[in-house]
């Protein structure tokens, strides 16, 4: 691999400067022609010159198809012999563009939201103070619900504050410490803390956790908020029927694997390329601002893991998720929880 | 008798035009400024000023930055950041760097009003007490 990226610059540039050139050498050898040529250049008559002249841009169109064709091979050189590395590349690429976008668009959004609806809620105070102090105000028979108006601006203004400090509590790095956390205790506390809501939902959790799961390195706030979005997710999906979710861990490889598997509603074909998506959601306003997923793949892709996801519409919805197990050295720092049980 | 006066800074200036009506119908002086030099520009015009409301970003010189000079150049005003920016970190370097308290915007009025108040509450003491111990120095000298 390092041998061809010593030799790529120069191609490159061999490719660039004969792209670059040739259309000149190609004029410059017309002038020449018509130099040489003691009959005017445009005597189409003279089949010699014609075919002469026809032969000089068929020779500088042919340089430029070559070259173009050398730069294009060098360019993608990489990709041709190694199309997996370049494939990663892309991926990653992308990522990391991604993750970038998700914590700047929320703090940007917060700022670009809340400046405004802001103004907006000041505006409705103000007319509320006018209100309030105009006594003829007071005997209209509108007063009541231009009141009532009022107090709804500024309750949906705190609505609005409110969603953005929720994507910023996962942009925020305050309690991002890493540390190693036994995921089926994770797992058992989280699924208690939603049992009460899965009830509610006419829905059950059921966990199958492995006995072996070695600890994985992560924070444990953010390891709770996939599993709480996940499995709310889950719990919305099951709403109208009920159902079950099964929570699984199993080790394979270097890895842990995490299933959580509903009996819900599923995702159409159409939507799966979706879900991830920051402020994709199918809830209703003011359930689900659609940042649950685009959180826990983000946080997910940063430790070294990934998150899958396969549906089928009235059958369910299983995501999958493969964490990478914390390296053998670190294995004795303290495990977060696993004081107590860690198996069920 | 008049409230706290108070400054208003924000580059927001629907805000700021919108606060001024309330917070004067609340019986505070407000002055206004658009900006973090305008800011320093309104202190230096009008040393009685008690109380700034400094939004914490805005182009050119921002609230943080703003919050220092004014700290370092008029240490008895009070400061209370004001940010549409829901992070409260950025509100608590503020509070590091001396603000008395902050906001969130889009904040209720009432809130406002009280941090005010209470901001002037402890500029008042504090120049009570600067008066009182000039005061005893100037005794001291005397009984020399
Ligand atoms: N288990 C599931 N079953 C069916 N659909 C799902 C499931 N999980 C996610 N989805 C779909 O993916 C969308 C995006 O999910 P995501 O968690 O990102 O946002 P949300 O749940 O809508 O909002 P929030 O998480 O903020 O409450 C959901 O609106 C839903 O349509
Ligand atoms: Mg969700
Ligand atoms: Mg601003």
């Amino acid at each position: 691999m390092s041998a061809h990226s010593d030799q790529r610059p120069t191609g490159i540039f061999l490719a660039a400067a004969g792209l670059v050139l040739l259309p000149y050498l190609g004029v410059i050898a017309a002038f020449w022609f018509m130099q040489q040529s003691a009959a005017p250049f445009f005597d189409l008559q003279d089949n010699a010159s014609y075919l002469v002249l026809l032969a000089l841009v068929g020779l500088g169109l042919a340089g430029i198809v070559a070259a173009a064709f050398m730069l294009r091979k060098h360019l993608n050189r990489e990709p041709l012999q190694d199309p997996l590395a370049m494939q990663d590349m892309n991926e990653q690429f992308i990522e990391a563009g991604k993750m970038a976008s998700i914590g700047e668009l929320a703090a940007g959004i917060a700022h670009e939201i809340n400046n405004p609806v802001a103004i907006m809620v000041e505006e409705a105070g103000w007319l509320d103070d006018l209100l309030q102090d105009d006594p003829e105000m007071a005997k209209s028979p509108n007063f009541e619900e231009l009141k009532r108006a009022l107090t709804q601006i500024r309750t949906q203004g705190a609505r609005c504050k409110e969603i953005t400090h929720k994507m910023l509590s996962f942009a925020r790095k305050s309690d991002l410490r890493m540390q190693n956390i036994n995921v089926n205790t994770m797992i058992q506390e989280v699924a208690a803390l939603s049992e009460k809501r899965a009830r509610y939902a006419n829905s059950r959790i059921e966990l199958a956790l492995a006995q072996d799961i070695p600890p994985i390195t992560a924070s444990a706030s953010e390891m709770q908020q996939i599993f709480l979005n996940l499995i709310n997710n889950a719990v919305d999906a099951m709403e109208n029927k009920g159902g079950e979710i099964t929570i699984t861990t199993s080790k394979s490889k270097n890895m842990v694997e995490i299933q959580i598997a509903d009996t819900g509603a599923g995702i159409p074909k159409a939507n799966l390329a979706r879900i991830f998506d920051p402020f994709y959601t199918t809830k209703p306003v003011g359930k689900g601002t659609g940042l649950g997923l685009s959180i826990c793949y983000t946080i997910i892709k940063n430790m070294g893991g990934e998150i899958n996801v396969a549906s089928q519409v009235d059958v369910g919805t299983t995501f999958t998720i493969r964490l990478p197990v914390t390296e053998a050295k670190n294995h004795d720092q303290k495990v977060a929880g696993s004081e107590k049980h860690s198996q069920r | 008798m008049s409230l706290a006066k108070v400054l208003l800074v924000d580059d927001e200036v629907p805000f700021v035009d919108t606060m001024v009506k309330r917070l004067s119908k609340r019986d505070f002086e407000i002055f206004t400024a658009y900006s973090g030099q305008e800011a320093l520009d309104q202190l230096q015009e009008h040393p009685s000023l008690d109380v700034v409301v400094l939004d914490v970003k805005m182009p050119g010189m921002d609230g943080i930055t703003a919050l220092k000079q004014i700290k370092s150049k008029f240490p008895l005003v009070e400061v209370i950041m004001l940010t549409a920016h829901a992070t409260v970190e950025s509100a608590i370097d503020g509070m590091k760097l001396g603000a008395f308290d902050y906001l969130m915007k889009p904040a209720e009025i009432d809130e406002l009003v009280d941090k005010v108040k209470k901001a002037e509450k402890i500029k008042r003491d504090r120049e009570e007490k600067i008066r009182e111990a000039e005061a005893r120095e100037v005794f001291l000298r005397r009984g020399d």
